[in-house]
């Protein structure tokens, strides 16, 4: 683009300035209760002469005679009024129910959501706060077709999300969609407070994320935060709620008498010992004199019966005619469910200010400062918990007062296992007593922008600079304690690891937009570049015995100089793109879209790459042949095609490294040199997604379907190849991976009468994942050898491989009719295992798929009633079609003198016709029962009342006078019931492998909104 | 008007301009190295004395062992047990073996890492050529390596008997699998070759690796290979050359060869050294010797008493005490009270020397994982650096000591095998015998030979299963209540190997 040019376009457009006589309209705008509106934008058709409506809703524009005048309003439908004289025009603006006049952020650029033709979801503020979170992107869950959401209950802790299925390997690549927060990119939003966000759009087919480039194969989601408007008056809000958190679904471990009970039934001697030495320890029980007299829940020991939640927020929003703002503070708070310092913090403030600097500058800038501090406990305490002996207690006071009269200064009460012979301590207090882990979390960010109008109403330019930084003190110390004076349980040393990491991410975007009309005609042009910097780096020191006061809690402090080490790293990525975009529609009847991205990165060898997005629409209802007053109020038909390139994907070295690495040469410390045999190397991974999709409305619009197709395939899927021989992998690109699916959403909305009215709706999506192929390869193996995952073409990625269960072999003459049992010393009590191929020996042709982690099936529903004041609200979710390995029950392959749960320990076979799903105690021991199959898999079907909200609106005013505020009051019980069938706390495991977790609790709620 | 227009659009226009353009400016960010790596391209060759560190990367590999691997490649012997809680290796010592089974898989590949990192560090070991101006340091570090590389193929193809010896790094998926056969004679050529460069010397005399190989470590893996091979003169050659270099000595305290004394004893040909560095904090270099220890009240509070995965059989005890022997049965056998009171009710009254505490005052308790722990393997509390209460922390690792060889010559000789040193078999096994305090044999038998080598080196790895693996003594592994046959003289192979290497379940052509 040449200077030259645009000056050419400036001569031309200013001629046709002035020429028409001119008159000026005035009036009040007003919504359909007859409230004013201030703030109302009034516009000249198809010129960027207009103004907006002051506070009392008034407005005054000198327009040219017989022009068209356009009055848009947020939420309103808009109105074109004829100015055929001066007079007063009063307007009457509609409430848009549906929403079809509503702008949505696209990508550099904002459309409105009639001219849409991708699929894109709009979640808003008031759905948002719903649900009581510290993570915006935890109230999605169930909302929005196609997009599932896997909570973490760790204070703090983000959600998995997945948009569209699984497109890149889990492993290899981040699944996290990008977020645009007010035009900043992130790879998460943890640090948002919810109440902050104004709307928040998931973009979900590439035609509408291609112009994000690399950054959005995992689909885009956009948030706007809450922005003043100009000429309203300054309104004041406070938002709070104070909760508890209560564990759900607590699972039920084997108590005393279940574990010793199944130990009996096992035969080992060893593990019966144990058992006489803790009735020897602690005493019988008086009910049951062979059981040790301990009843040990380790779940109901280490989570607390409820924790605290509350958050806090104020905001300031506001505007003149020329400057609008937003100011705004927040606090989050959210007590941990474990037995130990573990909690999460959060205060946020945030301003933005918009500012018409002359007729053709706009500028603005925004900042959100948020601080956060972290404790987190030692996950680890779930998995002890779970394999912890119930013969153990809690405390130990005799052995401690005993290691106390030994001198031992550091000597702990908690209970050893290792006392009553076990292998291990076992206990999991000693994870979360003697840890504290904290993380400080300072996020800024920061962003500036300049719009200038080159020439008035058709060009504008708009450079947009945008900086994040993130400063992450992380500090985790470990206390010393003295539980064995027999085993290396002890920790002997404090122990304390502190880390600084800085996260300091540039962004510089700029757009030239072009937009006219010619009759019918309606276009757009944006073409920009988009130069980013992301640069991470961190610096880890580590010491061992520093003083147990926390003020002295530094690596300086350590006693032991020898024990101090330092590392850091870091990495800095440059990325450089130049896009384009054309909007066209026909009288608001065609609508054709199309984007192309040229897109250059540091991160892979393989530069450049160029990805094409166009999308089409029809509105089929602004058609002569459909008729006004028919059912079908609005009907769009759409279709949209776009590739783009996936940058999520581990950065690859390209070539050998050659690494550092210490070792013992007669006692003394030499250097030496290891150097890698393989390296990655990696050329784009592309998300090719075609999608095809409808919104309707029907019966006065009182019914919306939005319904989509998709096919979303990743091309060159940068896979983990198991290396040859050697353990580890390597990422090729090598593999095709198709998503697809099906999303509707329905919604009926109806006004029985002024005081009650109801919405219900409900959306369900259906996902299909399949490897098309794997260039050449018969299938890659992935997961833990011991629980196999095996990507293969036709199945699912990553699909749980191993044998199905035929049932338990019954009886001896079971066995000696089944080769397989004789060749293979099975016993009654063994699984049996389907021998496929009939050719009585049983190996790893007999394997098969037994299941997939991906669900197949989400739905959601919602049912909102208002009452006069009173509104009533409810949403559920659930999904089915996929499988959650319990890796817990897995675990006995490595460690088998822990308990089993309480499902286990009820069902084992024991005898004939007493299970034929379960093997005997002693065969849970056994390595062939241990073969991976489908024992170890369980459905992973769940259904979840995720929300109820009751809420009664005062109005200040009339209720108590004037000058007082509105106020809101509302009671909310996030996720009281989920109900499934799965051996665990919950079904949500993001990556379907249950091994240890941080449960996610119902939240009940109350909390009061006030506006001034 | 017009003049009035362009002033005024100036400013914007040149603004928008100049940001647009300086944009491109930054296409050069693109092609900046990556932060925090150091690429093998950019290490600087020139450097000469530099050639130690893929040396050191060699040596690094072949020290750092899996906890399991010593464990799975020992407990198949009649004279090892697998105790604890471990599933697949119980299994394995009742000669079960099922592919499924994770020991074996992280065996192989942990094996293979350390074999494919000897390939990488020679080609870095070459690059330094030039710059180190000395071929024969060079050619004596590449052979160094290779010496690396034909111990672990040998460990290897003795457990799996048939595995890949890999030609090229890129050219895995295409080479046929090897047998056992096979494999011993490429360990065979391979020492030849690596002999003549290899440093004269033992291994605590060198000053550069001290401990490290020398053309003695390469000669007793040949005479190893040699004996699996059943080629007795090859054994008896390899095993003279180390015996009339005069570099070995048998130390005459057995019991403190295998004790902090011990490490770089002259007694031994290789050996894994590990260090704490003598320090209570900070960088440690170890093995995690958990597995082998059993339960105990350590002379050193706090000290770390282990998993007992790892326990000598009663078989091995009674023949020991059969045998009436002391320091060799005080050093491999580490008595609880209940094993002592099982031994004494199954083999009669206890010399009164046996005892449930070592010689340095750890006491072994009563567990009911074990009732015996394997000396060899377990360090008394009192050698701990003190902070460090880690089972052997900082112990070594003996893998070939010189009583081995002598008792494989030995063995040779009383197969038919000539010499062309003085030593005789007899000498050679009554130089074993003596400084375990055993009379003297004369006319030794090979059937005297390998009761003495269970004498001598019983625990130790998997010696003793492969002379009865060798020999086709079902009935002596047959023992316990496990039941042996030939065709459980290997482990299956590991399934994911299988998978991903097709060519490992055909049958390997034994005519090469």
């Amino acid at each position: 683009m040449r200077k030259p040019i645009f000056i050419l376009f400036l001569l031309f457009s200013c001629t046709t300035l002035f020429a028409q006589d001119r008159i000026t309209i005035s009036g009040t705008v007003v919504d359909d209760t007859g409230v004013t509106l201030p703030g109302v934008s009034v516009i000249e058709k198809g010129t960027t002469n207009g103004t907006v409506t002051d506070i009392d809703g008034n407005y005054s524009l000198t327009v040219r005679q017989g022009s068209k005048v356009v009055f848009s309003y947020i939420g309103f439908l808009s109105q074109e009024m004829t100015a055929s004289q001066s007079i007063t025009y009063s307007v009457q603006l509609k409430q848009d129910v549906v929403g079809l006049e509503e702008v949505v952020v696209v990508g550099y650029g904002e459309l409105k959501v009639k001219d849409l033709t991708s699929s894109i979801t709009t979640v808003k503020s008031d759905e948002l706060v719903k649900t009581p979170t510290g993570q915006a992107m935890q109230a999605l869950q169930g909302k929005v077709a196609g997009v599932q959401i896997v909570n973490s209950g760790a204070p703090g802790s983000e959600p998995t999300v997945r948009i569209r299925g699984i497109g890149s390997f889990p492993t290899s690549s981040n699944s996290a969609p990008l977020y645009v927060v007010d035009g900043m990119y992130f790879d998460n939003i943890d640090f948002l407070n919810p109440s902050d966000i104004e709307t928040l759009s998931v973009l979900k087919d590439a035609s509408a994320s291609a112009i994000y480039g690399v950054r959005a194969a995992n689909g885009v989601v956009l948030i706007t935060t809450k922005k003043g408007a100009k000429n309203t008056k300054t309104s004041i809000t406070y938002d709070g709620y104070y909760g508890i958190q209560v564990p759900q679904n607590v699972m039920q471990m084997s108590n005393a008498e279940q574990f010793v009970d199944y130990i009996y039934q096992t035969g080992s001697a060893v593990d019966i010992s144990f058992i006489e030495n803790a009735m020897q320890r602690y005493g019988r029980s008086r009910v049951n004199p062979n059981v040790p007299n301990v009843n040990t829940d380790w779940y109901a020991e280490i989570m607390k019966s409820h924790a605290a939640q509350q958050n806090h927020s104020l905001s300031v929003l506001g505007g003149n005619d020329k400057t609008s703002y937003s100011l705004g503070i927040s606090y989050f708070d959210q007590e941990g469910l474990l037995e130990a310092e573990n909690s999460y913090k959060r205060m946020n403030i945030r301003t933005s200010i918009d500012h018409q600097a002359n007729d053709w500058l706009k500028t603005g800038v925004n900042f959100n400062v948020s601080n956060g501090t972290r404790y987190i406990a030692d996950d680890g305490a779930w998995f002890s918990a779970y394999h912890a002996v119930p013969i153990l207690p809690v405390y130990d006071d005799k052995h401690y007062e005993y290691l106390l009269s030994q001198g031992h200064t550091t000597a702990s009460n908690y209970a050893n296992a290792q006392v009553l012979d076990y292998r291990g301590a076992q206990n999991p207090f000693l994870q979360l007593a003697y840890t504290d882990n904290r993380q400080d979390i300072r996020k800024v960010l920061a962003g500036i922008y300049a719009e200038i109008e080159l020439v008035p109403n058709l060009v504008r330019f708009k450079t947009t600079y945008n900086t994040s930084m993130m400063f992450l003190k992380a500090r985790n110390v470990g206390l010393p304690y003295f539980i064995s004076e027999t085993q290396n349980s002890n920790r002997i040393h404090s122990t304390i690891s502190s880390s600084r990491t800085t996260d300091v991410n540039q962004f510089w975007d700029n757009t030239l937009t072009y937009g006219d009309s010619f009759g019918d005609h309606n276009l757009t042009v944006m073409a920009g570049s988009s130069y980013r910097d992301e640069w991470y780096d961190y610096l880890v020191a580590s010491a061992e015995d520093i003083p147990l006061n926390e003020n002295a809690w530094y690596i300086g402090q350590t006693l032991s100089e020898t024990s101090k080490d330092a590392n850091d790293g870091a990495e800095r990525l440059h990325g450089l793109s130049y896009f384009g975009r054309v909007s066209y529609n026909y009288k608001n009847k065609y609508i054709a879209y199309a984007t192309v991205r040229r897109e250059g990165t540091q991160k892979y060898q393989e530069t450049w790459g160029t990805f094409p997005a166009f999308g089409l629409g029809w509105v089929v209802t602004e058609e002569d042949f459909i008729q006004e007053g028919s059912v079908l109020n609005y009907l769009k038909l759409r279709a949209g095609w776009g590739k783009l390139g996936n940058d999520k994907i581990a950065r690859q070295d390209g070539a050998n490294t050659t690494n550092p690495v210490y070792l013992a040469i007669d006692e003394t410390q030499v250097d030496g040199t290891i150097t890698t045999s393989t390296f990655g190397y990696l050329g784009w991974e592309t998300v090719t997604g075609t999608n095809f999709g409808l919104n309707a409305e029907l019966f006065s619009n009182r019914l919306s379907i939005e319904a989509d197709y998709y096919i979303r395939d990743t091309e060159d899927a940068a896979i983990p190849v198991s290396l040859k021989l050697q353990s580890g992998s390597v990422l090729r690109n090598v593999g095709t991976i198709r998503n697809q699916g099906l999303e509707l959403a329905v919604t009926w909305r109806n006004e029985i009468s002024n005081n009650l009215s109801y919405t219900i709706g409900g959306n369900i999506s259906t996902l299909k994942n399949e490897v098309r192929d794997l260039y050449g390869q018969a299938y890659l193996d992935g997961g833990q050898a011991e629980f196999r995952q095996r990507s293969q073409v036709g199945e699912p990625l990553l699909s749980f491989f191993g044998y199905e269960v035929a049932g338990v072999y019954q009886n001896q003459s079971e066995i000696d009719a089944d080769p397989i049992a004789t060749a293979n010393g099975l016993v009654p009590g063994d699984l049996k295992f389907r021998d496929q191929n009939n050719d009585d020996i049983l190996d790893d042709d007999d394997k098969l798929f037994i299941g997939s982690y991906i669900p197949t099936f989400n739905y959601g529903g919602f049912l909102a009633l208002n009452y006069k004041n009173l509104e009533f609200s409810m949403n559920i979710m659930g999904q089915s079609g996929n499988k959650i390995l319990n890796r817990k029950r897995g675990e006995i392959i490595w460690t088998n003198d822990t308990n089993i749960d309480a499902d286990l320990a009820k069902g084992l076979w024991n005898g004939e016709g007493t299970s034929n799903k379960y093997p005997s105690a002693a065969g849970l021991r056994k390595g062939w029962n241990q073969n991976f199959s489908d024992y170890f898999l369980e459905d992973g079907a769940y259904f979840r009342i995720q929300n109820i909200q009751i809420a009664y609106n005062i109005k200040g005013d009339e209720l108590l006078g004037r000058g007082m505020p509105d106020a809101r009051i509302y009671v909310t019980a996030e996720k009281p019931l989920t109900v499934f069938k799965y051996n665990g706390f919950s079904p949500e495991v993001p990556n379907g492998i249950d091994r240890q977790f941080y449960p996610v609790p119902a939240i009940y709620t109350i909390g009061v909104n006030l506006k001034f | 008007m017009k003049i009035k227009h362009l002033i005024k659009y100036f400013a914007p226009v040149f603004l928008s301009g100049l940001l647009l353009i300086s944009v491109i400016g930054c296409t050069d960010k693109l092609d900046e190295p990556f932060e925090d790596e150091a690429f093998t391209s950019d290490v600087d060759y020139s450097i000469g004395e530099d050639i130690k560190l893929p040396l050191l990367g060699a040596y690094y590999g072949l020290y750092t062992r899996g906890w399991e691997g010593p464990i799975t490649l020992g407990i198949r012997g009649d004279d090892v047990n697998a105790a604890g809680d471990q599933a697949p290796m119980q299994e394995q010592d009742n000669f079960t073996y099922l592919p499924s089974h994770w020991n074996l898989n992280a065996v192989w590949q942990n094996h293979y890492n350390d074999i494919i990192n000897v390939f990488t560090e020679m080609d870095e070991i070459e690059k330094y050529r030039e710059a180190a101006n000395n071929d024969a340091l060079v050619d004596q570090y590449i052979a160094e390596c290779k010496t690396i590389r034909a111990y672990l193929y040998l460990n290897l193809a003795k457990a799996f008997g048939k595995i890949i010896v890999i030609d090229q790094l890129d050219n895995i998926q295409n080479t046929p699998a090897s047998n056992m056969e096979q494999v011993m004679q490429y360990i065979v050529d391979e020492m030849n070759e690596v002999i003549p460069l290899l440093p004269d010397m033992h291994p605590n005399k060198r000053s550069d690796v001290r401990g490290g190989i020398t053309r003695y470590t390469a000669y007793a893996l040949q005479a190893l290979a040699y004996q699996e091979m059943k080629d007795y003169q090859g054994a008896a050659n390899a095993a003279a050359a180390i015996i009339s270099s005069g570099e070995y000595e048998l130390s005459d305290d057995y019991y403190h060869l295998f004790k902090k004394a011990g490490k770089l004893d002259d007694e031994i040909i290789l050996e894994f050294q590990y260090s704490d560095f003598g320090s209570a904090t900070g960088d440690r270099f170890g093995h995690l010797f958990s597995p082998f220890g059993l339960a105990w009240d350590p002379a050193v509070t706090g000290a770390g008493g282990g998993w007992g995965f790892y326990e000598p059989t009663k078989k091995f005890i009674k023949f020991m005490l059969d045998r009436g022997e002391t320091v060799r049965l005080e050093t491999s056998v580490h008595w609880t009270p209940a094993g002592m009171a099982e031994i004494e009710n199954e083999w009669g009254t206890l010399p009164d020397w046996i005892d449930n505490t070592n010689r340095e005052g750890d006491v072994f308790i009563d567990n009911a994982r074990k009732k015996w722990g394997a000396g060899k393997w377990i360090q008394p509390s009192t050698e701990l650096t003190e902070g460090r209460n880690g089972p052997g922390s900082g112990k070594n690792m003996i893998v070939i000591r010189y009583a081995e060889i002598l008792l494989v010559y030995a063995e040779a000789l009383t197969r038919g095998a000539n010499s062309n040193i003085s030593m005789t078999a007899d000498q050679a096994v009554n130089l074993v015998r003596a400084r375990a305090g055993m009379d003297p044999l004369s006319g030794v038998s090979t059937q005297n030979v390998l009761n003495e080598k269970l004498a001598e080196l019983g625990t130790e790895w998997d010696i003793r299963f492969h002379d009865m693996v060798r020999t086709e003594n079902v009935s002596e592994l047959t023992h316990e209540g496990k039941i042996f046959t030939m065709d459980k003289a290997y482990f299956v192979l590991p399934a994911p190997q299988v998978s991903e290497l097709p060519q490992l379940e055909e049958v390997v052509n034994p005519t090469n």
